[in-house]
């Protein structure tokens, strides 16, 4: 696939049938809102997110819906199959790049997403291929999403307990405990899904100590079972990521 | 208001910051030994408030608890919010680690949110150096858009500085100079719930900045969605905020709350960066002894040892020290009191034993062994090592239904019931606070180690003594385990931070121990001498001898103890020592293994340390547990005393 300098921003970039960039952002933004599933979404809440008039949307998503990419009728607007692989490749890039700028270019979570929506669109399937194989498959993007695979799917991650990650190796948190107690201490002390840990130490069957960012927490048994998480993937680095 | 109105108002100054930052240092080195402690209206979490004249004013500073983040559902935050937003402070000063920015500031950035005048204190500023970094206060006063005064509080450096500029931060009423924002996608989200904010509410409740106000509204604070509900009209902005929410949570596939809070760490973590400078160290000795305290292999032989140290500082360093105090008071002051009371017929008799001898059990048991526990405490403390306890004893603790930080608590048993009780509040559950209280009660205190010194470790020896200790700790387990099984409720966990091994610093650990002794010397003296004297009143006047018959049947018959020694233990219900002050009495004789045998001795310090806790312990459990809780407890105790007693007695394992 050969891209012209000239029309960077206008030549289709994926393998699918063609699609422009503006028919790339309305299938993201509908897939996101839609929460990431076959979800119901709304003309105004698209208009709002998308920040265009309601007019300027109805337009579009005709067209969508005659590409066989949206089913759309009074009640709102739904991603069919095909628009769903769409949209989930344009995602994949968004948080490809997301993973780049924080892993390599040592970009802070705060200032991420509005510069990964900017660098998205200079990267074909090719190119977003090499990155997710630079960057050594990383499950999730830094907010703690899962990206998906080429083929569109949602990998499932295997998750395991806390308990069970091995002294001195690091893991990257997947889901904590719900008691509001619990999730209020661990939110203070940066314990969050999408953040890495590292497992200090490990009295068997008891207490356990782990390193998050610099500071040492002891967590009983009974709540680090609690917590699910997933061995990290070792991978060459340069930057510092958004939680060290 | 006119100028002199307003500088007539006293100015009140609120420290707060996580724990174990040095907050309580700077608060001590500023407010000196004049402290009141009282409870947040409404709640048992505790506040510390000093006065200091400042130019001839007065200035109240308020030590809030150490807290980890504004949140709304722990106790002690909750108050620490309120305290901030009812009550107003005219300055907060932000107490932080220096070595550790990172997790400090996530504190900082919601305290700045909150639009009060705020001086950030960047404490243990020589722990960073030693660590190799160098924190630039003039950059972060810059990126913080506050002022930031560097000080090392333990040495008393830059302390009155950063008072004085706090003053004057607090009279130019000086407002942060910057709000931190979050990711533009978040902003945006912000900056519409704030939009119908401030359409909908005519008035901010609390006074709040209007996005702050929607950031936790989106974060889904309940204290503040409370208070805002109360507000009329304010359904629709209600409403909104939890759409958003929603929207967020989709969008990013997580809750808003668990996003704002990455944000916040994000930022924290990324200022704490920029402004420091590194250096390569090598790892201090603190370090490695670190990994020893709680790694598998010796974090346990290293705790035993730790905790057996404690034991015999206790035994001999409180006896030398017993004797040294009550062999001078009874040399030379105690005879002349006696005589002087001799003159006073019976009651000068209920005089002399409560007074004169109630004096000589305060110091013969008080202060020795209170002080050398103090001391001992208060050094651990400032080490560190208490953390790495609580982690290694937490597994344990699992099983009598609390978790590690319970062990704090429960240590401090080992001195004195009564403020090891008060301490229990750290604990959440209404379960853990039972149990843990009920263990507390069991604890060999001062007195009864004093007791059980006195009885079997001086006649029998400090082996049987040891064998007594045992005894209760193992029971203490057994009950606990027993409680745990049988009562219902929610189980929680340890979530503690461990703060880095130090060395401890002489001042900061006398310094403590003075307070406390001093807490202790006014609050428990009192309520000694006062019980000392309802001892002695009633043995003047003969009552308790009246008892002795009807309940020989008890004493001699289950426990196997002479008749007489009722009276003692009766006693000991008051103060636990008095058991042993009137044991001797009643014996007539201070060679009390003429008057008991050994199984005698051992059985009667066996009972006097299990069963009731003393009177200032039963008011304190019932002013923590509520007094059906506390009755309970008392009524298990003194049954318990009265098997294991019987059982030692009838079954003799020891042979004795």
């Amino acid at each position: 696939m050969i891209i012209m300098a000239h029309t960077t921003c206008h030549a289709p970039r994926s393998t699918l049938p063609s699609i422009t960039p503006s028919e790339e952002e309305y299938l993201e933004a509908i897939y996101m809102l839609g929460g990431r599933g076959n979800g119901l979404v709304k003309v105004k809440g698209l208009a709002k997110d998308l920040k265009v008039k309601d007019p300027s949307v109805v337009e579009m998503l005709q067209k969508l819906k005659e590409r066989g990419f949206v089913g759309y009728d009074r009640s709102g607007v739904k991603l069919t199959p095909k628009g769903r692989k769409h949209a989930v490749q344009v995602v994949r890039r968004h948080q490809l790049a997301e993973r780049l700028l924080t892993d390599v270019f040592g970009y802070r979570l705060p200032k991420v997403h509005d510069m990964a929506c900017k660098f998205e669109h200079v990267l074909d399937d090719e190119l977003t291929d090499r990155i997710e194989e630079m960057l050594g498959n990383p499950a999730t993007c830094p907010h703690g999403s899962i990206i998906p695979t080429p083929k569109g799917t949602l990998q499932k991650i295997e998750s395991t307990q806390l308990t069970e990650t091995p002294k001195g190796e690091e893991c990257l948190v997947l889901k904590i405990p719900e008691d509001r107690g619990a999730v209020e201490r661990l939110l203070a002390l940066n314990v969050i899904p999408g953040v890495k840990v590292k497992m200090l130490e490990k009295l068997p069957r008891g207490a356990i100590v782990l390193l998050c960012g610099n500071t040492r927490i002891a967590l009983s048994h009974n709540i680090a079972s609690q917590i699910r998480v997933r061995k990290r993937h070792r991978h060459r680095r340069r930057g510092r990521g958004p939680y060290q | 208001m006119p100028k002199k109105v307003r500088e007539a108002r006293k100015m009140t100054m609120a420290l707060v910051g996580t724990s174990n930052v040095g907050k309580s240092a700077f608060f001590h080195q500023i407010t000196g030994a004049d402290v009141i402690v009282s409870n947040y209206p409404g709640t048992t979490v505790e506040l510390v408030e000093g006065r200091v004249r400042h130019r001839g004013r007065e200035v109240r500073v308020v030590d809030l608890p150490g807290i980890y983040s504004l949140g709304a559902v722990s106790d002690d935050e909750l108050v620490a919010r309120r305290a901030i937003l009812e009550q107003k402070p005219d300055v907060i000063v932000n107490v932080v680690d220096a070595s550790n920015l990172e997790r400090n500031l996530y504190l900082t950035m919601q305290l700045l949110e909150l639009g009060f005048p705020v001086l950030v204190v960047l404490n243990m500023y020589d722990v960073a150096l030693a660590g190799g970094e160098r924190p630039d206060p003039k950059l972060l006063s810059k990126r913080l858009g506050v002022p930031v005064v560097p000080t090392v509080a333990t040495r008393g450096k830059n302390v009155s500085k950063a008072f004085n500029q706090a003053i004057k931060v607090a009279h130019a009423r000086a407002r942060p100079r910057k709000t931190l924002r979050m990711g533009r996608d978040l902003e945006v989200v912000v900056g519409e719930l704030s939009k119908q904010i401030r359409r909908d509410l005519p008035e901010i409740p609390l006074a709040l900045p209007t996005r702050t106000l929607a950031v936790r509204l989106l974060e889904g604070d309940a204290h503040i969605a409370e208070v805002v509900a109360r507000v009329s009209g304010s359904e629709r902005v209600l409403r909104r905020a939890r759409t958003l929410a929603r929207e967020i949570a989709r969008k990013h596939g997580e809750p808003a709350a668990f996003r704002v809070a990455k944000e916040r760490h994000a930022l924290a973590s990324s200022i704490s960066e920029q402004i420091t400078t590194y250096k390569v160290v090598k790892p201090t000795v603190g370090q490695r002894l670190d990994r020893l305290t709680t790694s598998t292999r010796t974090g346990v032989p290293i705790m035993i040892a730790v905790f057996a140290g404690l034991l015999f500082l206790l035994f001999y360093a409180g006896g030398f020290l017993e004797e040294v105090l009550v062999g001078g008071w009874d040399t030379y002051i105690s005879p002349g009191l006696t005589s002087a009371f001799g003159r006073l017929g019976s009651a000068g008799q209920a005089l002399d034993i409560g007074i004169n001898q109630g004096i000589a059990g305060i110091l013969a048991v008080m202060v020795p062994y209170i002080f050398v526990f103090f001391l001992a405490f208060a050094v651990l403390e400032d080490t560190g090592y208490l953390p790495r306890m609580a982690f290694v004893m937490d597994s344990a603790m699992h099983k009598v239904g609390l978790h590690g930080r319970a062990v704090v608590p429960m240590l401090g048993g080992f001195g004195c019931n009564v403020p090891a009780v008060m301490a229990t509040r750290t604990l959440t559950t209404q379960r853990e606070r039972f149990i843990s209280g009920f263990l507390i009660t069991m604890i060999p205190c001062s007195a009864r180690t004093a007791v059980i010194l006195g009885t079997v470790g001086f006649f029998l020896g400090i082996r049987y003594a040891l064998v007594i200790y045992g005894v209760i700790l193992g029971l203490i387990f057994l009950v606990g385990w027993i409680l745990n099984r049988w009562l219902r409720g929610r189980v929680t966990g340890m979530i503690m931070e461990m703060p880095p091994l130090r060395r401890p610093m002489l001042k900061p650990v006398f310094h403590k121990t003075w307070m406390r002794m001093k807490a202790f010397v006014y609050v428990a003296i009192p309520l000694l001498l006062l019980g000392g004297l309802m001892i002695g009143a009633m043995q003047a006047s003969g009552a308790m001898d009246a008892v002795v018959g009807p309940l020989s049947p008890l004493t001699t018959g289950l426990l196997g103890l002479p008749a007489v020694a009722i009276v003692p233990l009766l006693y000991g219900f008051i103060r636990k020592e008095g058991a042993l002050v009137l044991l001797v009495a009643v014996a007539g004789t201070s060679q009390l293994h003429a008057f008991m045998s050994p199984l005698q001795l051992f059985v009667f310090a066996l009972v006097v340390a299990i069963y009731v806790p003393c009177i200032a312990t039963v008011t304190v459990l019932g002013r923590e547990l509520g007094w059906r809780d506390a009755f309970v407890i008392i009524v298990s105790t003194f049954l318990l005393a009265l098997l294991v007693g019987g059982l030692f007695f009838h079954l003799n394992p020891l042979g004795m």
